[in-house]
């Protein structure tokens, strides 16, 4: 059996470092989402999760319809070749996301206002 | 043929890099957004005032532009020379000096009518006479906190009872009675900045410390949308607003449906300039003692207001929006529960309330209209 | 060093171009468990892994291009092209760097291999949060790093045991043998009984 080398420890150790240190990233706890945000076609759409709807989407010849049931926003149907978009799963924080990159849409989980706001009142 | 080849993976990496960094560069590019063609900063009656133009008119040029900044500044400052309670020249100066009365200008006198209707309205909430307490805490100077004799005796003058005003005269019952127009003249400034902007066709956001009005449709179905401070933590939202005017050009109607829908959309009636006012605890203030002495001095106990820490109202008139942001801050998270239903059939307006506690009061809103953080 | 003739090098170079798009076949027959439409095991880039060390450089880089242009033709889509580029180029970066780290005696495959896996998926991670222009994919890290460490590892370690045979069945140095490469040209070094590998 060949004897690992110190450079194959280093590589092993930074590497593991490094997952570490990524781990400790997501552990910031990621918010309860309030809004999805749906880009699609350059333009943009948000809709609060408070309310349950269907939106029916289509783009590029695909057609998708997105479900906001819950509180939890998901792809309910997808017409495209590889329902990534699907098996995405339910969307509930912020910062969730499922992309549909056939179709080239994006759904995206926000807090709602944040990033496009125009003015701050106060 | 080694020698050849080699160079090929110095290629690749060349080729890749440049790759990378187009992506790189590409994804740093936020989405196209409609912003402001222009947008211009000043500091006036102790505050900034910052417009932004979206839309001019079609016949707009650079000059125009210039133009639309620099009256605008101009009509604010103008405002601010003849409202202002610390400035010599200003009328309310005058006033404040006088025995017993003082003649106004039309503008203000109509201002100061309208400022102790709210007085009326509110209960002695909202209150113009504040300016003996507002000398004594010098909340701006950073205290000290007064005594009580102090406080007690400059409390005796207040009370907008004691004002009267007759056609444009207006007369003190008390020669110690001083007022303020701090809570107004902010909100009156603003409304008819908007208006001037307004009248020509201007599509613009107007903040001016802190109160924001709109003027006109941020862009064809694309509504305003207006965050509000949270204050506990400056960087932080506590909400969101999204609110819809008709387009600036458009025939401006009346004031809105005075309806409890929470914005002017109801049955079509927009106006085309809306106005949120914040008042909080925030803006200004000093420590001592571990307390926070906040500017909002209650007319009731002469003390700074407790029990909430912001108090947001959106109205389609921006000086109603800014008496009514400081009544509900006096008044409290009950008493402005009790007078909501006023608020909305009287004024036609909305609020959130922030109390102490963090749990956002609103009434009239939906969540369309506004979504809590 | 005795050198592959031309035709031997292109024939190796085929048939290792063969051997990565099996394994791109077989890594498209696996949906992964990542919401990542593109995304790739990375099961032929230890073929190219090989090809660095085993043939050269510049051989390995061909070989990489044309796995991820025909692969993606045949099995993927022009996303997973682009996923695949980002990893490749990645995990090549490291090869680079591999090659001189290896040949100095400072790392063997596994080293080599752990990188190159790492490069890859961190890349893949990499473009995706580019194109979906949010952080929340950088979420994934951890998972893929760690099943780089693992699998990459494997790998490495299965390399290490077969590296003596597989140089001589391709008849160029063992790559982890360091005087291997500074006895630059002349008789090849062939260990020819298992008992030579003494270990370092």
């Amino acid at each position: 059996m060949r004897k690992i080398r110190a450079g194959d420890a280093v590589v092993i150790a930074a590497v593991l470092a490094l997952a570490v240190l990524t781990l400790l990233f997501s552990f910031f706890p990621r918010r309860a989402g309030k809004r999805l945000t749906i880009f699609s076609d350059g333009r943009q759409e948000s809709y609060p999760l408070t309310e349950d709807r269907e939106i029916p989407l289509s783009a590029n010849g695909y057609s998708l319809i997105v479900k906001i049931e819950d509180g939890k926003a998901y792809v309910l149907s997808s017409t495209c070749p590889d329902k990534v978009c699907i098996r995405s799963g339910p969307l509930t924080k912020q910062g969730d996301t499922a992309v549909c990159l056939p179709a080239g849409i994006l759904l995206k989980i926000d807090r709602g206002g944040d990033a496009d706001e125009d003015a701050v009142a106060g | 043929m080694k020698k050849k080849l080699s160079r090929v993976p110095l290629a690749l990496v060349l080729a890749f890099s440049l790759l990378l960094s187009a992506a790189a560069f590409s994804s740093c590019e936020t989405e196209p957004e409609t912003g402001p063609v222009a947008e211009r900063t000043t500091f006036v009656m102790d505050t900034f005032l910052s417009v932004a133009l979206y839309r001019l008119p079609e016949s707009g040029e650079a000059a125009e532009e210039d133009a639309l900044f620099s009256e605008g500044f101009a009509l604010v400052k103008d405002l601010e020379d003849r409202l202002s309670r610390t400035k010599e020249g200003s009328e309310i100066y005058a006033f404040n000096e006088a025995e017993s009365s003082y003649v106004l200008s039309e503008e203000t006198a109509s201002l100061i009518a309208r400022a102790l209707a709210m007085s009326e309205a509110t209960g002695g909430a909202y209150d113009i006479t504040t300016a003996p307490l507002t000398e004594l805490w010098n909340v701006a100077g950073g205290g000290p906190v007064p005594d009580d004799d102090a406080l007690a005796e400059a409390l005796s003058h207040v009370s907008y009872r004691k004002l009267t005003l007759s056609g444009t005269t207006l007369y003190k019952s008390d020669p110690a009675v001083r007022i303020d127009l701090g809570s107004v003249a902010k909100g009156y400034a603003l409304g008819k900045l908007c208006d001037f902007y307004a009248a020509r066709g201007v599509t613009a956001l107007v903040n001016f410390g802190g109160n924001v009005g709109l003027v006109g449709e941020k862009a064809e179905d694309t509504p305003w949308r207006v965050s509000l401070r949270s204050p506990f933590s400056s960087n932080e939202s506590a909400g969101s607003f999204t609110l819809s005017c008709a387009p600036a050009g458009a025939v401006s109607g009346t004031a809105s449906e005075k309806e409890n829908t929470g914005h002017n959309a109801a049955a079509g009636g927009k106006t085309v300039s809306f106005y949120v006012a914040v008042s909080g605890d925030y803006e200004r203030y000093f420590e001592a003692d571990g307390q926070r002495y906040h500017h909002i001095l209650s007319p009731f106990d002469g003390r700074p207001a407790r029990g909430i820490r912001s108090a947001a109202v959106t109205a389609s008139d921006a000086a109603d929006a800014d008496m009514l942001s400081t009544a509900l801050f006096v008044m409290g998270p009950e008493a402005a529960a009790a007078w909501a239903d006023t608020l909305a059939s009287e004024y036609g307006a909305t609020y959130v309330l922030i109390p102490d506690d963090g749990v956002l009061k609103t009434g009239g809103l939906s969540p369309e209209t506004f979504s809590p953080a | 060093m005795k050198t592959p003739s031309r035709a031997e090098s292109l024939a190796r170079t085929g048939a290792l171009a063969a051997l990565a798009l099996l394994f791109s076949y077989l890594e498209s027959l696996f949906p992964l468990p990542l919401p990542l439409p593109g995304f790739k095991l990375g099961l032929g880039n230890v073929v190219v892994l090989f090809a660095a060390f085993f043939l050269s450089l510049p051989h390995a880089a061909v070989l990489s291009l044309l796995k991820i242009l025909v692969s993606a033709l045949l099995f993927g889509n022009p996303i997973s092209l682009l996923f695949s580029l980002f990893g490749s180029f990645f995990s090549f970066l490291t090869l680079i760097a591999s090659q001189k780290l290896l040949r100095g005696g400072k790392i063997t495959f596994v080293g080599a291999s752990v990188l190159s896996a790492a490069a890859f998926n961190a890349g893949q991670i990499l473009f995706a949060s580019l194109l979906t222009k949010s952080h929340a994919l950088l979420f994934y890290l951890p998972a893929l790093l760690l099943a780089s460490l693992v699998l990459g590892g494997t790998v490495g370690l299965l390399l290490n045991l077969l590296s003596s045979r597989l140089a001589r069945l391709f008849r160029v140095p063992d790559p982890l043998r360091q005087d291997a490469a500074k006895k630059a040209c002349g008789s090849p070094k062939e260990p020819e009984r298992p008992s030579r590998k003494d270990p370092r």
